[in-house]
């Protein structure tokens, strides 16, 4: 068992690290958005960004699950747009049942967004009467949405949208209803979205949570009170202590959670859903303590941190609500233990 | 130690009840007023029989009565279930008062204290600035005594509402080269509507813009504007605050918020059952409930101090900690319970609140609770070092 990463995927993880600290640095989001531009959408294709783990053999660049964990992780400490991790995964899905869809999303020219679900649906049904939360739906052209059972694209055309304010500023939110047939559907068997979603989710939150450690320790270090910066006073370095261990913690279970996809072990779904546990809860407390060791310009709406915490709450309700990921974890039987890698 | 309801407060309840009944909601012509000024007629009437602002003499507006949290807890009680109007919020009538009564000269408590209960009289409190903020000793602000004025020259920051305010009580240093440098601070009014003062405001995390800069460049204000005297600011804003309000504000804003979660838990459902039937929601409930009723009870005791001339500090520093916990808590819980509806934005106008993203600015509101009015941190280095008398890092 290897929990390291290769060369090749450190390189990767550093390459994407540089375009995103160049072109996405967090002040674009005053009086801005995090809404990308289609030239942004482009500019991210032509990386490769959007088909890193779908096959050669459909019109992916052909790494996998480790590679795309990289990728959202490193996208939350800039706050991209969560359509991000939706073009990936409505990329998996088109590539089980619509495979003439699969190049339009890899090439940055067909835009999905999360959907997340106001009242239960069940997926399998041919016609879905739904009402939905969409993320940054601005010129999606697909919205995505998936249980347990399958993943679903639908035409966000199809759908009677109401633009409405949703706490994360920084994108656009829609109450969406209508009764659709999918544009297209993978089923559990076809193609395990769900557990994907969460890998994919937990990466994102625990990105989070690392760019929020640093944006504190970071003051930390310059703020004066005292006549000695904020951290020399325990209460502030221990709390950037617990930051760091959060985000070790969700990193540590992530990383876990990869390796039990890409050697086929049957717990993937509890070390997924413990991986989203963790990270949600770093991303949450690592984006709520920052705020407190800011002071009072925490509380502004110029500091970035509140953009942070924002995020954090807008995530924590993608797919699976702790609730649900709790009897993941104590209710299946859990192979973490058995041989892995 | 005594808090039963005895027949002499059961009379006083059925009293109260009487006055609402004839006096709130307004009738007849004094129903078409606006409302703002219904509510003014009302206060005076609610101050005549001795109901609001009971702690502050007849001559400054107030209704003076004898201290008695039962008698304070049954007039909450009771306004609050008609909904009539109680004592102005704000650091005017929380802070300013108290002090001016305890520290202020006879002229400003006549000059300043009536307006300041009726509203006419809006304050700010000018205590942070960009450098000094846990760290208060550090005000830098300078007042300087010149042909019988005061002159202003320095930058407060995070003045809530002082873009409203007529008025700000300002900690300035008038006294450059005294050792401590707390021992160089005064206490001085000042009126904000002058050349001299330029206020910026600034937009918070929930896109309001509720706290401000204040810049003064030869700003100026008359001598005996001053409370108490040079060099005594730093002890005049400590003052105790043997004020009922003060006292039992917070304690009593913890049961009303609980009683929100409590009517949340019992609206939602988990698992086809309403969530205040799950055993983990109980457990987490009974525990809120606790801290609530034991903030409450801890405050009623740190009025009972004040009254008795004993001095509440540790207390005082205890209550902020404590009442702020109980926020955080109630975001957690809430949270828990809503889901999805938390992604939505609350409206900014808090009173057009009414579906679940409510609890959205409840949590981000817990957090500035945190940081105003000395950070938690501060709190625990307070009570650790003067109460328990651990030393200092
Ligand atoms: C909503 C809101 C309203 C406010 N309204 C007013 C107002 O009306 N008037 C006014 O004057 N001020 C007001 N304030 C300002 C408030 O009093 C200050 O924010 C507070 O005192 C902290 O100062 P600071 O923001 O500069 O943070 P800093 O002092 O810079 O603190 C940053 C962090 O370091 C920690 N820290 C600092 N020193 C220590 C130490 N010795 N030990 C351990 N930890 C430490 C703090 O706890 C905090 O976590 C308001 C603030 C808020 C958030």
């Amino acid at each position: 068992m290897n929990l390291l990463l290769s060369d090749e995927q450190q390189m990767i993880a550093d390459a994407i690290g540089d375009v995103l600290l160049q072109e996405y640095p967090l002040d674009r989001l005053h009086g801005g958005s995090a809404t990308m531009a289609p030239n942004q959408w482009q500019q991210i294709a032509e990386l490769g960004w959007l088909g890193l783990g779908l096959d050669d053999g459909v019109g992916g660049v052909g790494y996998g699950l480790a590679e795309e964990m990289l990728l959202c992780r490193a996208s939350q400490r800039h706050l991209l747009s969560p359509s991000l991790l939706a073009a990936i995964l409505g990329a998996h899905v088109a590539a089980v049942n619509a495979p003439e869809a699969v190049a339009g999303i890899v090439a940055g020219e067909t835009t999905v967004a999360l959907a997340v679900p106001r009242k239960p649906v069940s997926l399998l049904e041919d016609l879905l009467d739904v009402e939905l939360l969409l993320i940054d739906p601005e010129n999606a052209e697909y919205v995505l949405l998936w249980d347990t059972e399958a993943a679903v694209m639908l035409s966000a055309s199809q759908l009677k949208q109401v633009a409405v304010a949703g706490v994360d500023n920084s994108i656009g939110l829609s109450v969406a209803s209508g009764s659709v047939a999918p544009f297209v559907r993978a089923t559990r068997g076809e193609a395990d979205i769900y557990a994907r979603a969460l890998v994919l989710l937990a990466a994102m939150e625990t990105g989070l949570a690392e760019g929020v450690r640093d944006m504190a320790v970071d003051y930390a270090k310059v703020r004066e009170q005292f006549g000695q910066a904020i951290g020399a006073f325990q209460a502030i370095k221990h709390a950037c202590a617990d930051m760091a261990c959060r985000v070790e913690a969700a990193d540590c279970q992530l990383r876990m959670a990869v390796v039990s996809q890409s050697s086929g072990e049957t717990d993937l779904l509890v070390q997924a859903a413990a991986a989203r546990l963790l990270a949600g809860e770093a991303a949450r407390e690592n984006a709520t303590r920052n705020i407190q060791v800011h002071g009072a310009m925490g509380y502004t709406a110029e500091c970035n941190a509140h953009w942070f915490l924002k995020r954090a709450r807008l995530l924590e309700q993608v797919s699976a609500p702790p609730r649900h990921l709790q009897r993941h974890v104590l209710g299946l039987p859990v192979g973490r233990f058995e041989s892995v890698g | 130690m005594d808090l039963k309801y005895s027949a002499e407060y059961e009379a006083f309840r059925e009293e109260v009840k009487a006055f609402l009944e004839n006096n709130w909601p307004l009738k007849g012509e004094e129903a078409k007023l606006r409302r703002h000024q219904q509510q003014a007629l009302f206060r005076q009437r609610a101050v005549e029989v001795g109901y609001l602002y009971r702690s502050v003499p007849r001559q400054f507006g107030g209704s003076e009565q004898p201290a008695d949290v039962l008698k304070g807890q049954i007039i909450r009680e009771e306004f609050g279930r008609v909904r009539a109007p109680v004592e102005l919020p704000g650091v005017g009538t929380a802070m300013l008062v108290p002090t001016l009564l305890q520290c202020g000269s006879d002229w400003q408590k006549e000059y300043f204290i009536p307006k300041t209960l009726s509203g006419e009289y809006l304050w700010a409190q000018g205590y942070s600035e960009p450098n000094a903020g846990s760290d208060l000793a550090s005000v830098k602000t300078r007042a300087e005594l010149k042909d019988g004025k005061w002159l202003i020259n320095g930058q407060k920051i995070w003045s809530t509402l002082a873009q409203y305010a007529r008025f700000m009580f300002v900690m300035v240093r008038s006294e450059p080269n005294a050792e401590p440098r707390h021992a160089g601070l005064s206490y001085i009014l000042v009126d904000l509507k002058q050349p001299g003062v330029t206020i910026r405001p600034l937009k918070q995390i929930t896109g309001g813009e509720e706290f401000c800069e204040v810049f003064f460049d030869n700003a100026e204000t008359p001598e005996d504007w001053i409370v108490g005297k040079p060099g005594e600011g730093w002890a005049v804003s400590k003052a105790t605050l043997s004020h009922e309000r003060s006292a039992l504000g917070g304690a009593s804003g913890s049961v009303s918020l609980f009683e929100k979660l409590v009517a949340l838990a019992k609206s939602v459902e988990i698992n086809g059952e309403p969530a205040i039937v799950d055993p983990t929601i109980r457990r987490r409930l009974a525990v809120l409930d606790g801290y609530v009723s034991s903030h409450l009870y801890s405050s009623y005791r740190q009025l009972s101090m004040s009254v008795n001339q004993q001095d509440p500090g540790l207390v005082t520093s205890m209550n902020k900690l404590i009442s702020t916990n109980i926020g955080h808590d109630v975001a957690r819980l809430a949270r828990d319970l809503i889901g999805d509806d938390l992604m939505l934005s609350p409206p900014q106008d808090r009173k057009k609140e009414d579906g679940n993203e409510k609890w959205i600015n409840q949590f981000i509101g817990s957090l500035g609770i945190a940081i105003a009015g000395g950070t938690s941190n501060i709190q625990r280095n307070v009570i650790a070092e003067r109460g328990l008398g651990l030393p200092r890092e």
